[in-house]
């Protein structure tokens, strides 16, 4: 029969079909899974984690000090692209920020992005069998020490408004902890982190980049770590804390000012410094020098060769203008960054002098004035005549990190807040606007805890 | 599994029977058209009941034995089909006289994988478009720029007026909320045609990159811009789930059918035309003119005021005052398209062939759009029972879409730039072709366009196969086995290069940046079905059973290449090379269908089917999700109670069906990604989390309508009304950012669509001198989110400041919301509108007069919708404003500056503004040579002569302050569309056109 031939050969086809239909399950073909490195760990994947965190760290940077400096008036935004940096940043029309504020996640989820690529890796480091306990503290303590750093930057954009600390499982983050409360779990997590790095042997098992070159081994890694206690206990008044984390930095009185860990950068797939400008090159997107830093510049102060000049290409906003409504030329760019790809430092020498001077004021004024006058000295200043009470050389510690910290990740607004001092008598507002205390908080928190 | 399918085709063998013929006798008859009495070639002539028929020859003639009292029913494709009883007692010829079917009840429209219906059957409101609708009329770029206004139901929003398309379709509302495809499946005889906007990196290159939404602002067209309008014989459109439940797991956003030509038997013809044309930039701003009380209203009174005066004297002495507008979008640019097909057929083989090309410039310098298509569609017969066809096409299209649209810190876009130059800007090149800087932004806008590229080339060959197999025909029943499916391969290739002269390179550390795109997608699809058809007395069974299987594989590549040197564009000539994204995609689908249809004389036609899908998109990568179906008409004019002769035709209709929607690719993974720093490469935690629970995305409809014809179909009204649910919509639930994790996919939402289509269609004259057809379509959509699992949240755009789109339970999920904060409204925000339309309508008469001469027209009428206008934010910012200056509320501050102000201090609803239009977007007349005259003229060796001129986009009315309310920032999008910074206008197309038969 040719029907049932035919039927036998539909019937294979059919077959054919049918086999077709077990579908082969996909894994992303584009990256590693979560998974492979978050269960028993090798080296070489804690490795990857690692240059991750390093690679996260950075992310801060460049919102904190653009945005934070506009705050405190170090800067200006000439960000010709969207008037919302300056109506906004500014605070032109605002008197408060609002949920999610404009261009202000920067300061705050990239500083969580690092926070959870740390509790990765020390949940990875901690389901690791490939290395000893002793080991394992390294990781630990290398981890615990760049979370800290990165909680202080959400917790200093939102001020009182406190934030979460203990964030690990994302459908079950933490309570909300106080200004307060949270700078003290910062410096909690911090003495964890350096109890990790003195029992972390003498080197690490994983590699760093250059931003580390002096600080990477568990000891001289363990300095960074009391340097960066030194500055949240100083945020925190714990002045004698403070003094004792210095002891065990790496401040130096005769050393590099600029000495210190830093963040790295490098050319495309890696990320630009980003607060390098080309000079003078005619452009309306650039960062200013807020003309008061050109102005009240001491006399011989080194630290004016930070500013270059835009001889030939000031450049003009129209939502940046004085009083009268005449524009505000920008004239002045940074100048410390000779590429591209040059490092930026984010605690240094310079800072943890500076720390010392106002650590000193209520224990020892002879070693505030003392300290503060090898910053001015370095600077080419001489020695500091002033009166010697508290206020004063409160100010004094405040003019000299005005000009020591310029715009780095902002100093300047951070300051002022902490020593009641962010208003027009130390702000100037010749370009108009008003004052933020802090930044709203963002929406997805509040949203969280409203159904959680 | 197998052993189903083994039952069942046991089962229906056994149940075919030996039928014995009785004494039969040979009818002959004619079939013509009514309207001029010419004979139609290619009529179906059957049997009423059985499956038995024929078609007419060259001469409308057919013969068709019968053995005992019977109905024979003549149909043509365009006609109304006609029933005549004969009896084999009876002799003489009988002839068909078909009147033409205005409301197409007798066009045969799909109802299944492997099935098709008359449309007098249908329970569904299918939209079709034939040839002569889609691009008879005009030339259109585009296959989606000629469906404009002609499908109820169907909302299209061009993303801009650069050349080589883009066009937002969105059937019956909202499907998807983001997660899966917010366009409808497209399927080209038979192929899954891949739809998608490929990447270019012009987001990258020129800055615009950021804004809420993660969308790309590449402004690149949707690939079905490669497909040659001219080569499609009719579109239909599967609007909703309760047709296009058939199509499974992808179909949420609807299924749009396209059949390409096909040969036709007899000699060969040849058609050859000609169209050109120009187009012209429409609708134009009229950027503010500057003068000494401007300047000083913008600048003040200071030092830089005086240096703009200077500046503004020196070009009006020098006669350099510019309108940039008409500078950068003046050119009067040309269109031509030419093609030629040739059709025909012998006994067994079938046969078109055909090749075009469409070139057509763009309205700005250096723009334009180029497509070239060549395609061999062949049906051959095997014996009796084996019909092969195969459709072959390869398209290779070039676009330059220039430079439009945000950018960030380069100038790289035209009309943001001109919104912050003046119009004594001196910008012109010296004599030696340097270009001076611009010191109002951040480039010279004519540099840019001159000198910077944004390029890309596809090339795609589609081809399907089919082979359908009659395994047993008897008068009563049949055994069909058919399998088809096919190939779309595309390959793109782009490039994007800003070199190193230009102005805000220079003021780069790395001068000179080149974007070279490379994507690679493979579509392989296939399905087999069995299709089992029987006459049980009077009820006509049709069963069907089938497999489908897809696969979808893609790689994707974008390079990028800094500090170019001497002028190069590769990449080995870079300082700074790196691999900007790579993206491998690889997906399969596997479903299996039945379906089974029931006609009861044509009075009751009902259907129930169901698919069973699995993806490997789905998180449960194995699991089947099940899609239903079900639907029923009723012909009550087919009833023997049915007096009303003046009313020939009532039927009502109802249907239900579901279909799925899948998660984005990579949305169900958990993944490192890379990083590089200070040399050392790390992986990076993802930012987004999985939910080991997510389901695809179903949407369920039921559609009700009825459909009535009057007086001989003379008037023919489809009214429908349906409601879309669409449930276990995916969505970012966002944790505490604090935790690192921004995103989770989850089946957060549910939205329901529910709308009216209404379709009158009239044909109120038909004589030898005049014949006037109509069309009217009103349609309108209203979503509302119905359950949101997760908080409410702002998406879409730049933020809530500058406009943004509310997802909020009890709301349209295209509610525009922005400042001023307040608590009345969820989220927060303030309401400032909704982009979906109040209505659509669109407005088709076509008229013949003195026999030769067809004029037509279309318009469509948009009401209501919102869109985002910052190409006004940027005006008033810049003080381009049409009337920056001016002082209407006498407040002593220039208009432009209030308006900024207001928005400043927290009002985003100065740049919401009402999209509302009103287009004529056809106009076409042609005269045919009547062949007496090519006869005496050419002596008869051409055949067929049409001449004409036609436009499209030729008036539009709007209060909306800008190029066109139709355009979006971010591409096509689900609901992030109607976003405006800065477009590609859009231009008004004239055409002169010439077409040859022979």
């Amino acid at each position: 029969m040719n029907k049932f031939k035919n039927i036998s050969s539909f019937l294979l086809a059919m077959t054919l079909l049918i086999a077709s239909c077990e579908i082969e399950e996909i894994q992303d073909p584009n990256n590693p899974s979560l998974q492979s490195v978050s269960n028993n760990a090798s080296i070489a994947e804690l490795q990857v984690l690692v240059t991750g965190l390093e690679a996260r760290h950075r992310g801060y940077f460049t919102n904190a000090t653009q945005m934070f400096g506009t705050f405190g008036r170090e800067v200006l935004p000439y960000f010709g692209s969207d008037p919302r940096f300056q109506n906004e940043w500014l605070g032109l029309v605002l008197e408060e920020t609002y949920p999610d504020f404009f261009a202000s996640g920067g300061s705050y989820i990239d500083p969580y992005l690092t926070v959870k690529q740390a509790n990765v890796l020390i949940e990875s480091v901690e389901n690791s069998n490939s290395i000893s306990e002793q080991q394992a503290n390294g990781y630990l303590g290398f981890a615990k020490t760049i979370k800290a750093h990165q909680l202080l930057f959400p917790l200093m954009q939102q001020y009182q408004n406190g934030i979460r600390v203990e964030v690990s499982d994302p459908l079950n983050p933490g309570p909300i902890l106080s200004y307060d409360d949270a700078l003290n779990e910062i410096i909690i997590l911090l003495n964890e982190a350096y109890d990790n790095l003195q029992n972390a042997g003498d080197s690490f098992l994983f590699d760093l980049t250059a931003g580390y070159s002096d600080f990477a081994d568990p000891a001289s890694f363990g300095q960074v770590n009391r340097a960066l206690t030194a500055r949240v206990n100083l945020y925190a008044e714990n002045y004698t804390d403070a003094l004792t984390a210095l002891d065990d930095s790496f401040m130096d009185f005769n050393g590099d000012m600029s000495l210190g860990p830093a963040h790295v950068y490098g050319e495309a797939p890696d990320v630009n410094n980003p607060l390098f400008y080309p000079l003078d090159r005619p452009t309306n997107t650039i960062l200013i020098v807020h003309p008061a830093m050109i102005e009240d510049t001491l006399a011989g102060d080194g630290r004016i060769s930070k500013f270059a000049e835009r001889v030939e290409n000031p450049v003009t906003n129209s939502n940046i203008e004085d009083s009268n409504g005449d524009p505000i030329p920008g004239r002045y760019q940074d100048a410390r960054w000779t590429t591209n790809t040059a490092p930026i430092p984010y605690i240094r020498n310079e800072e943890l002098i500076l720390i010392y001077a106002e650590a000193q004021i209520t224990n020892d004024v002879n070693e505030a004035v003392d300290a503060i006058n090898v910053i001015r000295n370095f600077w080419g200043v001489g020695d500091y005549t002033g009166p010697t009470d508290a206020e004063s050389l409160e100010n004094e510690i405040l003019f000299q990190r005005r000009y020591s910290l310029w715009a780095e990740g902002g100093h300047r607004w951070i300051d002022l807040r902490r020593l009641g001092k962010l208003n027009d008598q130390y702000v100037d507002l010749r370009a108009g606007g008003n004052l933020f205390t802090q930044v709203a908080r963002r929406t997805s928190e509040t949203n969280w805890d409203n159904n959680n | 599994m197998k052993r189903l399918y083994l039952l069942l085709l046991v089962f229906l063998v056994a149940m075919f029977s030996y039928q014995a013929k009785a004494q039969s006798r040979l009818v002959e008859g004619t079939v013509l058209s009514a309207t001029d009495g010419l004979p139609l070639v290619g009529a179906t002539v059957v049997v009423k009941g059985t499956t038995k028929g024929t078609t007419t020859n060259l001469d409308g003639e057919f013969s068709i034995e019968i053995s005992e009292p019977e109905i024979l029913v003549a149909s043509f494709i365009g006609f109304a089909s006609q029933e005549i009883a004969v009896n084999p007692d009876d002799s003489g010829d009988i002839t068909f006289n078909l009147t033409e079917d205005i409301a197409k009840l007798n066009e045969v429209v799909v109802s299944g994988l492997a099935s098709t219906v008359k449309r007098s059957n249908l329970a569904n409101a299918v939209a079709t478009v034939d040839a002569e609708e889609l691009t008879g009329k005009t030339t259109q770029q585009t296959l989606d720029n000629a469906l404009y206004g002609k499908l109820p139901g169907v909302n299209m929003n061009a993303n801009s007026g650069a050349p080589g398309g883009g066009v937002n379709i969105q059937l019956r509302g909202i499907s998807t909320l983001g997660a899966g495809s917010s366009q409808p499946l497209y399927i080209i005889d038979g192929v899954y045609v891949d739809n998608s906007s490929i990447r270019t990196g012009r987001t990258q290159v020129s800055g615009a990159s950021g804004g809420q939404s993660a969308a790309t602002q590449d402004n690149a067209a949707n690939r079905i811009a490669d497909i040659d309008p001219e080569d499609i014989e009719r579109i239909e459109v599967l609007k909703g789930p309760s047709a296009a439940a058939i199509y499974g797991t992808r179909a949420n956003a609807g299924v749009i059918l396209i059949t390409t030509k096909k040969g036709s038997k007899g000699k060969p013809k040849i058609r050859i035309s000609q169209d050109i044309g120009f187009a012209q930039g429409q609708n134009f701003v009229g950027l503010d003119d500057w003068n000494p009380e401007k300047i000083t209203a913008y600048y003040g009174t200071g030092q830089t005021a005086q240096d703009e005066l200077a500046k503004y004297n020196e070009a009006l002495a020098e006669g350099r005052i510019t309108d940039w507008e008409e500078e950068l979008y003046g050119r009067t640019a040309l269109l031509l398209k030419s093609t030629a097909s040739i059709t025909g057929g012998f006994d067994k083989t079938k046969y078109y062939v055909s090749a075009g090309i469409q070139d057509e410039e763009g309205i700005i310098e250096n723009t334009g759009f180029e497509r070239y298509s060549i395609r061999a569609n062949v049906e051959q017969k095997i014996g009796d029972d084996l019909t092969i066809s195969l459709n072959n096409n390869y398209v290779k299209s070039e676009s330059n879409r220039g430079f439009t649209g945000n950018q960030n810190n380069t100038g790289g876009s035209l009309g943001y730039n001109i919104a912050y130059t003046p119009t004594y800007a001196d910008l012109f090149p010296n004599e030696l072709g340097n270009y001076p800087t611009n010191t109002y932004f951040n480039d010279n806008p004519l540099a840019i366009r001159d000198l910077a590229t944004n390029n890309s080339v596809v090339d795609r060959y589609i081809t399907s196969f089919a082979l359908n197999w009659d395994i047993f025909t008897s008068d009563r029943q049949f055994l069909k086995f058919s399998i088809n499916g096919g190939v779309d391969y595309l390959s793109s290739n782009s490039l994007v290069h800003f070199p190193e002269i230009l102005q805000h390179q220079q003021a780069n550390n790395n001068p000179g940046d080149v974007m070279w795109g490379k994507q690679d997608n493979l579509n392989t699809n296939v399905q087999g079905f069995l299709i089992y058809n029987a006459y049980l007395g009077s009820l006509n069974t049709n069963t069907q059973v089938g497999l489908v299987r897809l696969d979808n594989y893609s790689e994707f590549l974008l390079a990028r290449g800094r500090g170019l040197v001497g002028g190069q564009t590769n990449l080995r000539w870079a300082n700074v090379q790196s691999v900007q994204d790579q993206v491998t995609t690889d997906v399969t689908d596997f479903g299996i269908v039945a379906q089974e249809e029931l006609n009861w004389e044509e009075k009751i036609i009902g259907t129930v089917g169901i698919r069973l899908d699995k993806s490997t998109l789905n998180y449960q990568q194995n699991e089947f999700y099940a899609f239903p179906k079900a639907s029923v008409a009723v012909n009550i004019h087919n009833f023997d109670f049915w007096a009303f002769e003046s009313v020939n035709q009532l039927k009502l209709r109802a249907a239900y069906g579901e279909t799925g929607g899948l998660p984005t690719f990579g949305n169900t993974f958990e993944s490192l990604t890379p990083q590089l720093v200070g040399g050392e490469l790390g992986g990076q935690v993802g930012t987004r989390g999985v939910d080991p629970n997510l389901v695809p995305e179903t949407a369920s409809e039921l559609e009700v309508g009825v459909d009535f014809a009057l007086f001989d179909n003379k008037i023919g009204v489809e009214a429908t009304y349906y409601n879309k649910e669409v449930r276990d919509l995916i969505l970012d639930l966002q944790p505490a950012e604090a935790t690192g994790i921004l995103a989770i996919a989850t089946n957060a939402a549910d939205l329901v669509n529910k709308g009216i289509e209404l379709t009158l269609n009239y044909n109120p004259v038909t004589n030898e001198n005049f014949v006037w057809n109509g069309q009217l379509l009103w349609w309108r959509n209203r979503s509302e989110i119905t359950r949101l699992d997760i908080p409410t949240f702002t998406t879409g755009g730049f933020g809530p400041s500058l406009g943004s789109y509310l997802i909020a339970e009890g709301y349209s999920p295209t509610t525009i919301v922005g400042n001023p904060a307040t608590t009345d409204v969820p989220g927060g925000f303030t309401v400032y509108g909704d982009r979906q339309a109040d209505f659509n309508m669109s407005f088709y008469n076509s008229f013949t007069f003195f026999k030769n001469f067809d004029l037509s027209f279309l318009f469509h009428w948009k009401q209501g919708g919102e869109n985002i206008n910052l190409s006004s934010l940027l005006w008033d910012d810049g003080g381009t404003t049409p009337g920056w200056d001016e002082d209407k509320n006498n407040n002593e501050t220039p208009d432009g500056l209030d308006r900024l102000l207001e928005w400043a201090g927290g009002n985003t609803g100065v740049y919401v503004q009402d999209a509302s239009y009103l287009k004529l977007r056809e106009l076409g007349l042609y005269y045919r040579v009547p062949s007496s005259t090519l006869s005496s003229v050419v002596g008869g060796s051409i055949s067929k002569l049409k001449i004409g001129a036609s436009l499209n986009n030729v008036l539009l009315w709007t209060p909306y302050e800008s190029y066109d309310p139709e355009v979006s920032n971010f591409g096509s999008q689900p609901i992030a569309s109607n976003i405006e910074v800065s477009p590609y206008p859009s231009s008004r197309r004239v055409f002169f056109h010439i077409k040859f038969e022979f």
